[in-house]
């Protein structure tokens, strides 16, 4: 027994409060990680989240401008390559932090450079101050266009949904 | 079994920028680094019984005709067994060309070469190297 002033302690009352402030604790201590983790956590989501829809932002201008005849043939290969770097280490490090992957976008981006580039409408015109691409060329293109706004939606879905 | 030695062939030093298919498309095309660069650099290969690595990496980029008119025109004069057999692609840049002419480029000209449909040459060309009744030969 112990004796404060004029309150007297059991040995069971002393383990009671030793108790509640551990466990009080203990409460408080898993609230800050687990608050810090969940905050960690949506932070990674919102970069992957701002790097994709980068992504998307950049096909944009470049579909205007294959749509306007404002991009060269060369200047059309160059940004394939680049894109397709971007991917690469977009789709690593989305596999490395939160298991999912682009895969799929990349494939598409795959499919619509060898596409774009092997028509004869781009070759023909591939030193002119723009690619001028027939409508039924420009018809593949928008559901490529489609296709991968698509791609991108499903991509935000899958990182906002991931359990990480 | 002694290992062929290794004669590397990079791209970049024919062109960091790449064209398109046929050279009166514009200049460095597919059509153009054929005959003026691959077709004697793989005959030279098979002749010294040298393996031909072609290294695409490093360019500003390509547009998937080059790749297929270069590529292509090879597996026509020399035959697909001949040119698996003698050259190794280095892509690291961009893996994806080197699947693309390994399995589209190659079955796709191997086609073109049993079905005699001969490459399109927009410009007069120098004699080139091509393999017929299992002879090298040069032809126009």
């Amino acid at each position: 027994m112990i004796v404060l002033g004029c309150v007297q302690l059991e040995t069971s009352d002393i383990i009671s409060i030793i108790e509640t402030i551990v466990t009080a604790a203990i409460g408080i201590w898993i609230g800050v990680v687990v608050q810090k983790n969940q905050q960690n956590n949506r932070a990674i989501k919102e970069y992957f989240i701002d790097e994709i829809n980068s992504t998307n932002e950049k096909y944009n201008t470049f579909f205007e401008q294959v749509y306007e005849q404002q991009i060269t043939g060369q200047k059309t290969t160059e940004w394939f390559k680049i894109m397709n770097n971007q991917f690469e280490i977009f789709d690593l490090n989305l596999r490395k932090e939160i298991s999912i992957n682009a895969s799929t976008l990349k494939g598409l981006h795959i499919e619509f450079r060898n596409f774009l580039t092997s028509s004869e409408d781009f070759n023909n015109a591939f030193t002119k101050p723009g690619i001028i691409l027939s409508p039924v060329v420009k018809n593949v293109i928008m559901n490529y266009q489609a296709r991968i706004k698509s791609e991108v939606v499903n991509i935000i879905i899958a990182i906002n949904k991931s359990k990480k | 079994m002694e290992s062929k030695k290794v004669n590397q062939l990079f791209v970049t030093q024919y062109s960091e920028y790449p064209g398109p298919r046929y050279c009166v498309q514009g200049p460095f095309s597919g059509e153009d680094y054929y005959h003026k660069v691959l077709n004697s650099e793989f005959y030279k290969a098979i002749t010294n019984e040298e393996k031909l690595q072609i290294n695409l990496d490093g360019t500003a980029g390509y547009a998937s005709s080059f790749l297929d008119e270069a590529l292509g025109n090879l597996v026509y004069d020399f035959g697909e067994i001949a040119v698996k057999n003698n050259i190794f692609i280095v892509s690291e840049q961009e893996p994806e060309w080197k699947e693309m002419i390994l399995n589209d480029v190659f079955n796709q000209w191997e086609q073109r070469r049993k079905n005699i449909e001969a490459p399109k040459k927009t410009i007069d060309h120098p004699d080139h190297f091509t393999i017929k009744d299992v002879k090298i030969t040069k032809t126009t």
